[in-house]
C-alpha cells in the first residue's frame, strides 16, 4: 500500500481533493472581477502573475440551486495548476473554497466509486474518510471549457 | 492576444456596470441616442438612425450582453459600428476613448467560453473591460438577419 499528499478542498457543502502539487497559491482574501455573459458557475477572474486566471465556483455548478459566490469578503480562493495535454504548457485555474485547504495523507485502500454522474464528470478517482467520500479533481476537465456550455 | 497592437486605441462603451472595449475602428461615430428614431420597433431592433450617409439598425444591450427588446433611457449614446458587411448602432451609456498603452489585454480563460457570447478577452487597467468586436455583437445581435429581412421586404 502506498500513501499520496492532497489537498482537501471545501466548496460550499462539498468537499473535494487535489493532488499536493496540484495547489500553486491560496489568496485568503481575494479581489476577483466579476465578468459579464460568463457562466454562472463561472463569473470572475483574477489577474495573478500576469495571466488572467477563471475563477470557478464549483459549488454552484454542483448544485445550481444554491447561491453564486459574489466574491465578497470571507471568501477563500486556491489557484491549482494543470496541463490540457503531456506537451500542453501548464495553465492556472482556480476555485473558489469556503475555508482553507487541508493537506492530508490519502492511502490506496480508501479508494472507493465517485458519487454520482455529475462527479464523474469532474473527478478522475475518489477516497473515502471518516466523513465521507472525496472526489479527486480532474482540474484540466474542469478548466477546459467542457462545463462553459 | 487578438491582434491588438498597442499603437491601437480602443473605445470603451458602458451598459450599465458593464465596460465593453472595442478597437476603434470597429466604431465608425458616437451619435446621440436621441437622434434615433424609435418610432418603428421590430426587436431586436429597437429603431433606426441616420448617419455616415444611410439608416441604419440601431439595438441595445443589457449588462449582460444580450439584446434588450425596449429602449433603455438611460443610454444616451448610439454608437454606430462597422463589421465587415454593414453598419450598425448601439445604444449605451458612455463612451470613452483610450489609449491601448498600458492596458493588459488577455484571451478569455476557456472554461469562461459560453456558447455565443461576443466576450473575446478581458481588458485590465484601471479597472477590468470586456474585449470584443463589432462581429461579434452582430453576431449577438442578429445584425445581418435583419439587414437580409429589410432587404427581402424592400
Amino acid at each position: 500500500m502506498s500513501q499520496a499528499g492532497a489537498w482537501l478542498l471545501t466548496l460550499g457543502d462539498h468537499r473535494a481533493a487535489v493532488g499536493v502539487r496540484e495547489q500553486v497559491h491560496l489568496m485568503l482574501d481575494p479581489g476577483a472581477a466579476e465578468l459579464a455573459s460568463t457562466p454562472a458557475h463561472c463569473r470572475h477572474v483574477i489577474f495573478w502573475n500576469d495571466r488572467c486566471v477563471p475563477v470557478m465556483d464549483l459549488a454552484h455548478w454542483l448544485d445550481p440551486s444554491t447561491a453564486a459566490v459574489d466574491a465578497g469578503p470571507h471568501r477563500h480562493l486556491g489557484v491549482y495548476a494543470y496541463q490540457l495535454g503531456a506537451d500542453m504548457p501548464v495553465e492556472f485555474g482556480a476555485l473558489w473554497l469556503s475555508r482553507p485547504p487541508q493537506r492530508v495523507e490519502v492511502d490506496d485502500a480508501a479508494a472507493t466509486q465517485l458519487p454520482d454522474a455529475r462527479w464523474r464528470s469532474i473527478a478522475t478517482a475518489c477516497f473515502a474518510d471518516a466523513i465521507g467520500t472525496v472526489p479527486i479533481l480532474d482540474l484540466s476537465r474542469i478548466f477546459s471549457g467542457a462545463l462553459a456550455g | 492576444m487578438d491582434g491588438l497592437s498597442h499603437r491601437t486605441t480602443l473605445v470603451l462603451l458602458h451598459f450599465g456596470r458593464t465596460r465593453v472595449a472595442l478597437a476603434q475602428r470597429a466604431v465608425r461615430s458616437l451619435e446621440a441616442a436621441a437622434d434615433a428614431d424609435f418610432a418603428i420597433a421590430q426587436p431586436p431592433v429597437l429603431g433606426t438612425i441616420v448617419a455616415g450617409g444611410g439608416r441604419w439598425p440601431v439595438y441595445a444591450l443589457d449588462e449582460e450582453l444580450a439584446p434588450l427588446r425596449s429602449v433603455p433611457r438611460e443610454r444616451r449614446i448610439c454608437a454606430l459600428l462597422a463589421d465587415d458587411r454593414t453598419l450598425f448602432g448601439v445604444l449605451c451609456d458612455e463612451a470613452q476613448v483610450l489609449p491601448r498603452e498600458g492596458l493588459a489585454a488577455y484571451p478569455l480563460p476557456l472554461a469562461m467560453r459560453r456558447t455565443g457570447t461576443p466576450v473575446e478577452g478581458v481588458i485590465e487597467g484601471a479597472s477590468v473591460a470586456l474585449l470584443s468586436s463589432a462581429h461579434s455583437l452582430a453576431l449577438v445581435l442578429k445584425v445581418g438577419a435583419a439587414v437580409e429581412s429589410k432587404m427581402e421586404t424592400a
